[in-house]
């Protein structure tokens, strides 16, 4: 579809288009973002305000100090900071090996080992997730970052994308390279790599935020607060049996999702290029 | 002889290549696979000390267990729930802001955000909307004369499960939504008004149509996501109950798994979920291949 065509069709029905429809639009819109816009209220007042919306309510930010103080989010933070920038590193590395692998070297077998790969593509740890505890916890990676984010690291979807990226790669730049002397990993470096970086940037963005989202799976394998994630940690913090006040359990949500939603709002073109190219999550 | 060439000297540079990723693959896929394989035909006796052959007794005692039947009859009802309310929701907010020209990317802004957060904050989320005893949603069904409780009432608690995950989801499938209706030609649409088509019309017998691929691709991605993603949601809200009334599979695998320390029974529990996974990804791949239309 081309840009032209879409800005003259959306221009043709823009014509007929009544306000009241823009109206009802918006204010579907504004149910729809309830639930962000109550936690921000109950986060910014008092927590007598909580059901009682009063325009003049005084503003605070106790609740944020208090959340902050009653559980150690910036731990939480840091923990979720290395495990995503891990994962996606390691992903980069993983993915773009074997990708190039599948995408330009002659391999006996090669079918089957994609095969593997692409039955992998939904069976993620959730599915096995008991019998992977029970690997974690022998190999030693029990409460670990590490422990957290290997199982992701061979990531199917990311061997895929990259694959298909390389193969629509002309061989000619390839033998250009190799004519000026380029071994295996400088080509790799200097022709693969660069001209796939709209890939690189899509996956990276899908994995960040699956990432910073992902909760059964370090739920099960974290049992400290030196390796919990945000999302565990958030989860731990306002499990009902604890009894936290909700305008502190508001700023908490707040601000574990914060980093991830001004992220969208600043790559929201590349967020949603991302989701449509890349079709599974 | 262009495609014969061995590119790369060293016959064991792929295979070194591919290494790291069936290293992973081997521990974290093949490895587990191959135990709930082999566990779930195995029974241990009262004390875990010795283990013996029993065929596929597991599976026909679970499929005569009332509680794991009961848990696939939660999960089907909640991932349809989930799946439908998720994309008619999308599809209809897709269909407006379609219409809309100058405030369409402010829109899509504030629809895409709660796909940015995660089902288990969602589940806080609407967890604190719906609380019997301080949440919105209750004070004003109250008020028509409804006392919602999901602590008690399964129905009810059906219902959150379903709205919390869905309501995560929708902005996905409000993305793919409307770049498949922004890439249906204009010119269709218009001969149809020609003709004297009404909108509701025109809707249903060419949009909705053309839209099918998208819709089955969903479908799948949305069923997925219910079965499998769900998790934080339901342990932030319900955590399986009241009653086991939102117990799905994947919860039930955790919560015997690591909460009963029934390590052992949740094998079978586990094929079973990876047969689920198998299916799911065989029906997905059919439809990328060869989109459905009509």
């Amino acid at each position: 579809m081309s840009q032209t065509t879409l800005n003259a069709s959306a221009r043709r029905t823009a014509l007929r288009l009544p306000g009241l429809e823009t109206t009802a639009a918006w204010l579907l819109a504004i149910i729809w973002i309830f639930p962000l816009l109550y936690a921000l209220w109950a986060a910014f007042h008092p927590p007598e305000f909580m059901v009682r919306f009063e325009l003049l309510a005084p503003l605070t930010l106790d609740n944020f100090a208090n959340a902050w103080e009653q559980a150690p989010f910036a731990r939480y933070y840091l923990n979720t900071f290395l495990l995503v920038t891990g994962v996606v590193l390691a992903q980069f590395v993983v993915c773009t090996l074997a990708g190039f692998a599948f995408a330009r070297f002659p391999i006996p077998g090669k079918d089957i080992l994609f095969m593997l790969v692409l039955i992998q593509l939904f069976v993620f740890p959730e599915v096995l997730i008991v019998e992977n505890y029970q690997i974690a916890s022998s190999l030693g990676l029990v409460n670990t970052i590490t422990g957290i984010g290997l199982p992701y690291v061979a990531s199917a979807f990311g061997i895929f994308l990259l694959r298909q990226t390389f193969k629509t790669i002309p061989r000619e730049l390839e033998d250009a390279a190799r004519i000026e002397g380029c071994g295996w990993m400088a080509i790799l470096m200097k022709v693969y790599v660069p001209l796939a970086r709209p890939t690189y940037l899509a996956y990276g963005l899908v994995s960040i935020s699956h990432h910073w989202n992902n909760f059964l799976w370090p739920l099960v394998v974290t049992n400290s607060v030196e390796s919990r994630p945000l999302t565990v940690g958030l989860g731990v913090f306002s499990a009902p049996e604890t009894g936290v006040n909700w305008a502190t359990v508001s700023a908490a949500t707040l601000l574990s999702i914060a980093p991830l939603l001004i992220a969208f709002l600043l790559f929201q073109r590349q967020f949603v290029q991302s989701f449509l190219r890349s079709g599974i999550r | 002889m262009q495609t014969k060439r061995m590119t790369f000297p060293g016959r064991w540079l792929p295979y070194a290549l591919l290494g790291p990723q069936v290293i992973v693959t081997l521990i974290f896929f093949i490895w587990p696979a191959g135990q709930a394989l082999y566990q779930s035909l195995l029974r241990e006796d009262a004390f875990g000390l010795s283990s013996n052959f029993v065929g596929l007794a597991n599976f026909t005692r679970l499929f005569s267990d009332g509680s794991y039947l009961n848990s696939l009859s939660v999960t089907a009802v909640f991932a349809i729930g989930t799946t439908l309310l998720s994309m008619s929701a999308a599809l209809l907010l897709a269909v407006t802001v379609n219409r809309m020209l100058r405030s369409r990317n402010a829109y899509t802004t504030l629809l895409v955000w709660p796909y940015a957060i995660a089902p288990a904050i969602a589940g806080v989320l609407w967890w604190f909307i719906f609380n019997p005893a301080i949440g919105i949603v209750p004070y004003a069904l109250e008020m028509v004369g409804y006392r919602w409780n999901h602590r008690t009432s399964g129905g009810d608690a059906m219902l959150l499960v379903v709205i919390a995950a869905a309501w995560k989801q929708i902005a996905y499938n409000f993305l793919f939504f409307l770049a498949g209706l922004q890439s249906i030609p204009q010119s269709l649409i218009e001969a149809a008004a020609i003709d004297g088509a009404s909108p509701t019309k025109r809707f249903w017998t060419i949009v909705f149509p053309l839209l099918t691929p998208t819709t089955f691709f969903l479908m799948v991605v949305n069923i997925v996501y219910a079965m499998f993603d769900t998790f934080g949601v339901i342990h932030a809200t319900t955590q399986g109950g009241p009653a086991q009334a939102t117990n799905t599979l994947v919860y039930k695998v955790y919560a015997d798994g690591f909460v009963g320390l029934n390590l052992g029974a949740s094998a079978a529990q586990s094929v079973i979920l990876m047969v689920i996974v198998v299916v799911l990804t065989f029906v997905q791949f059919r439809f990328i291949e060869r989109r459905v239309n009509y």
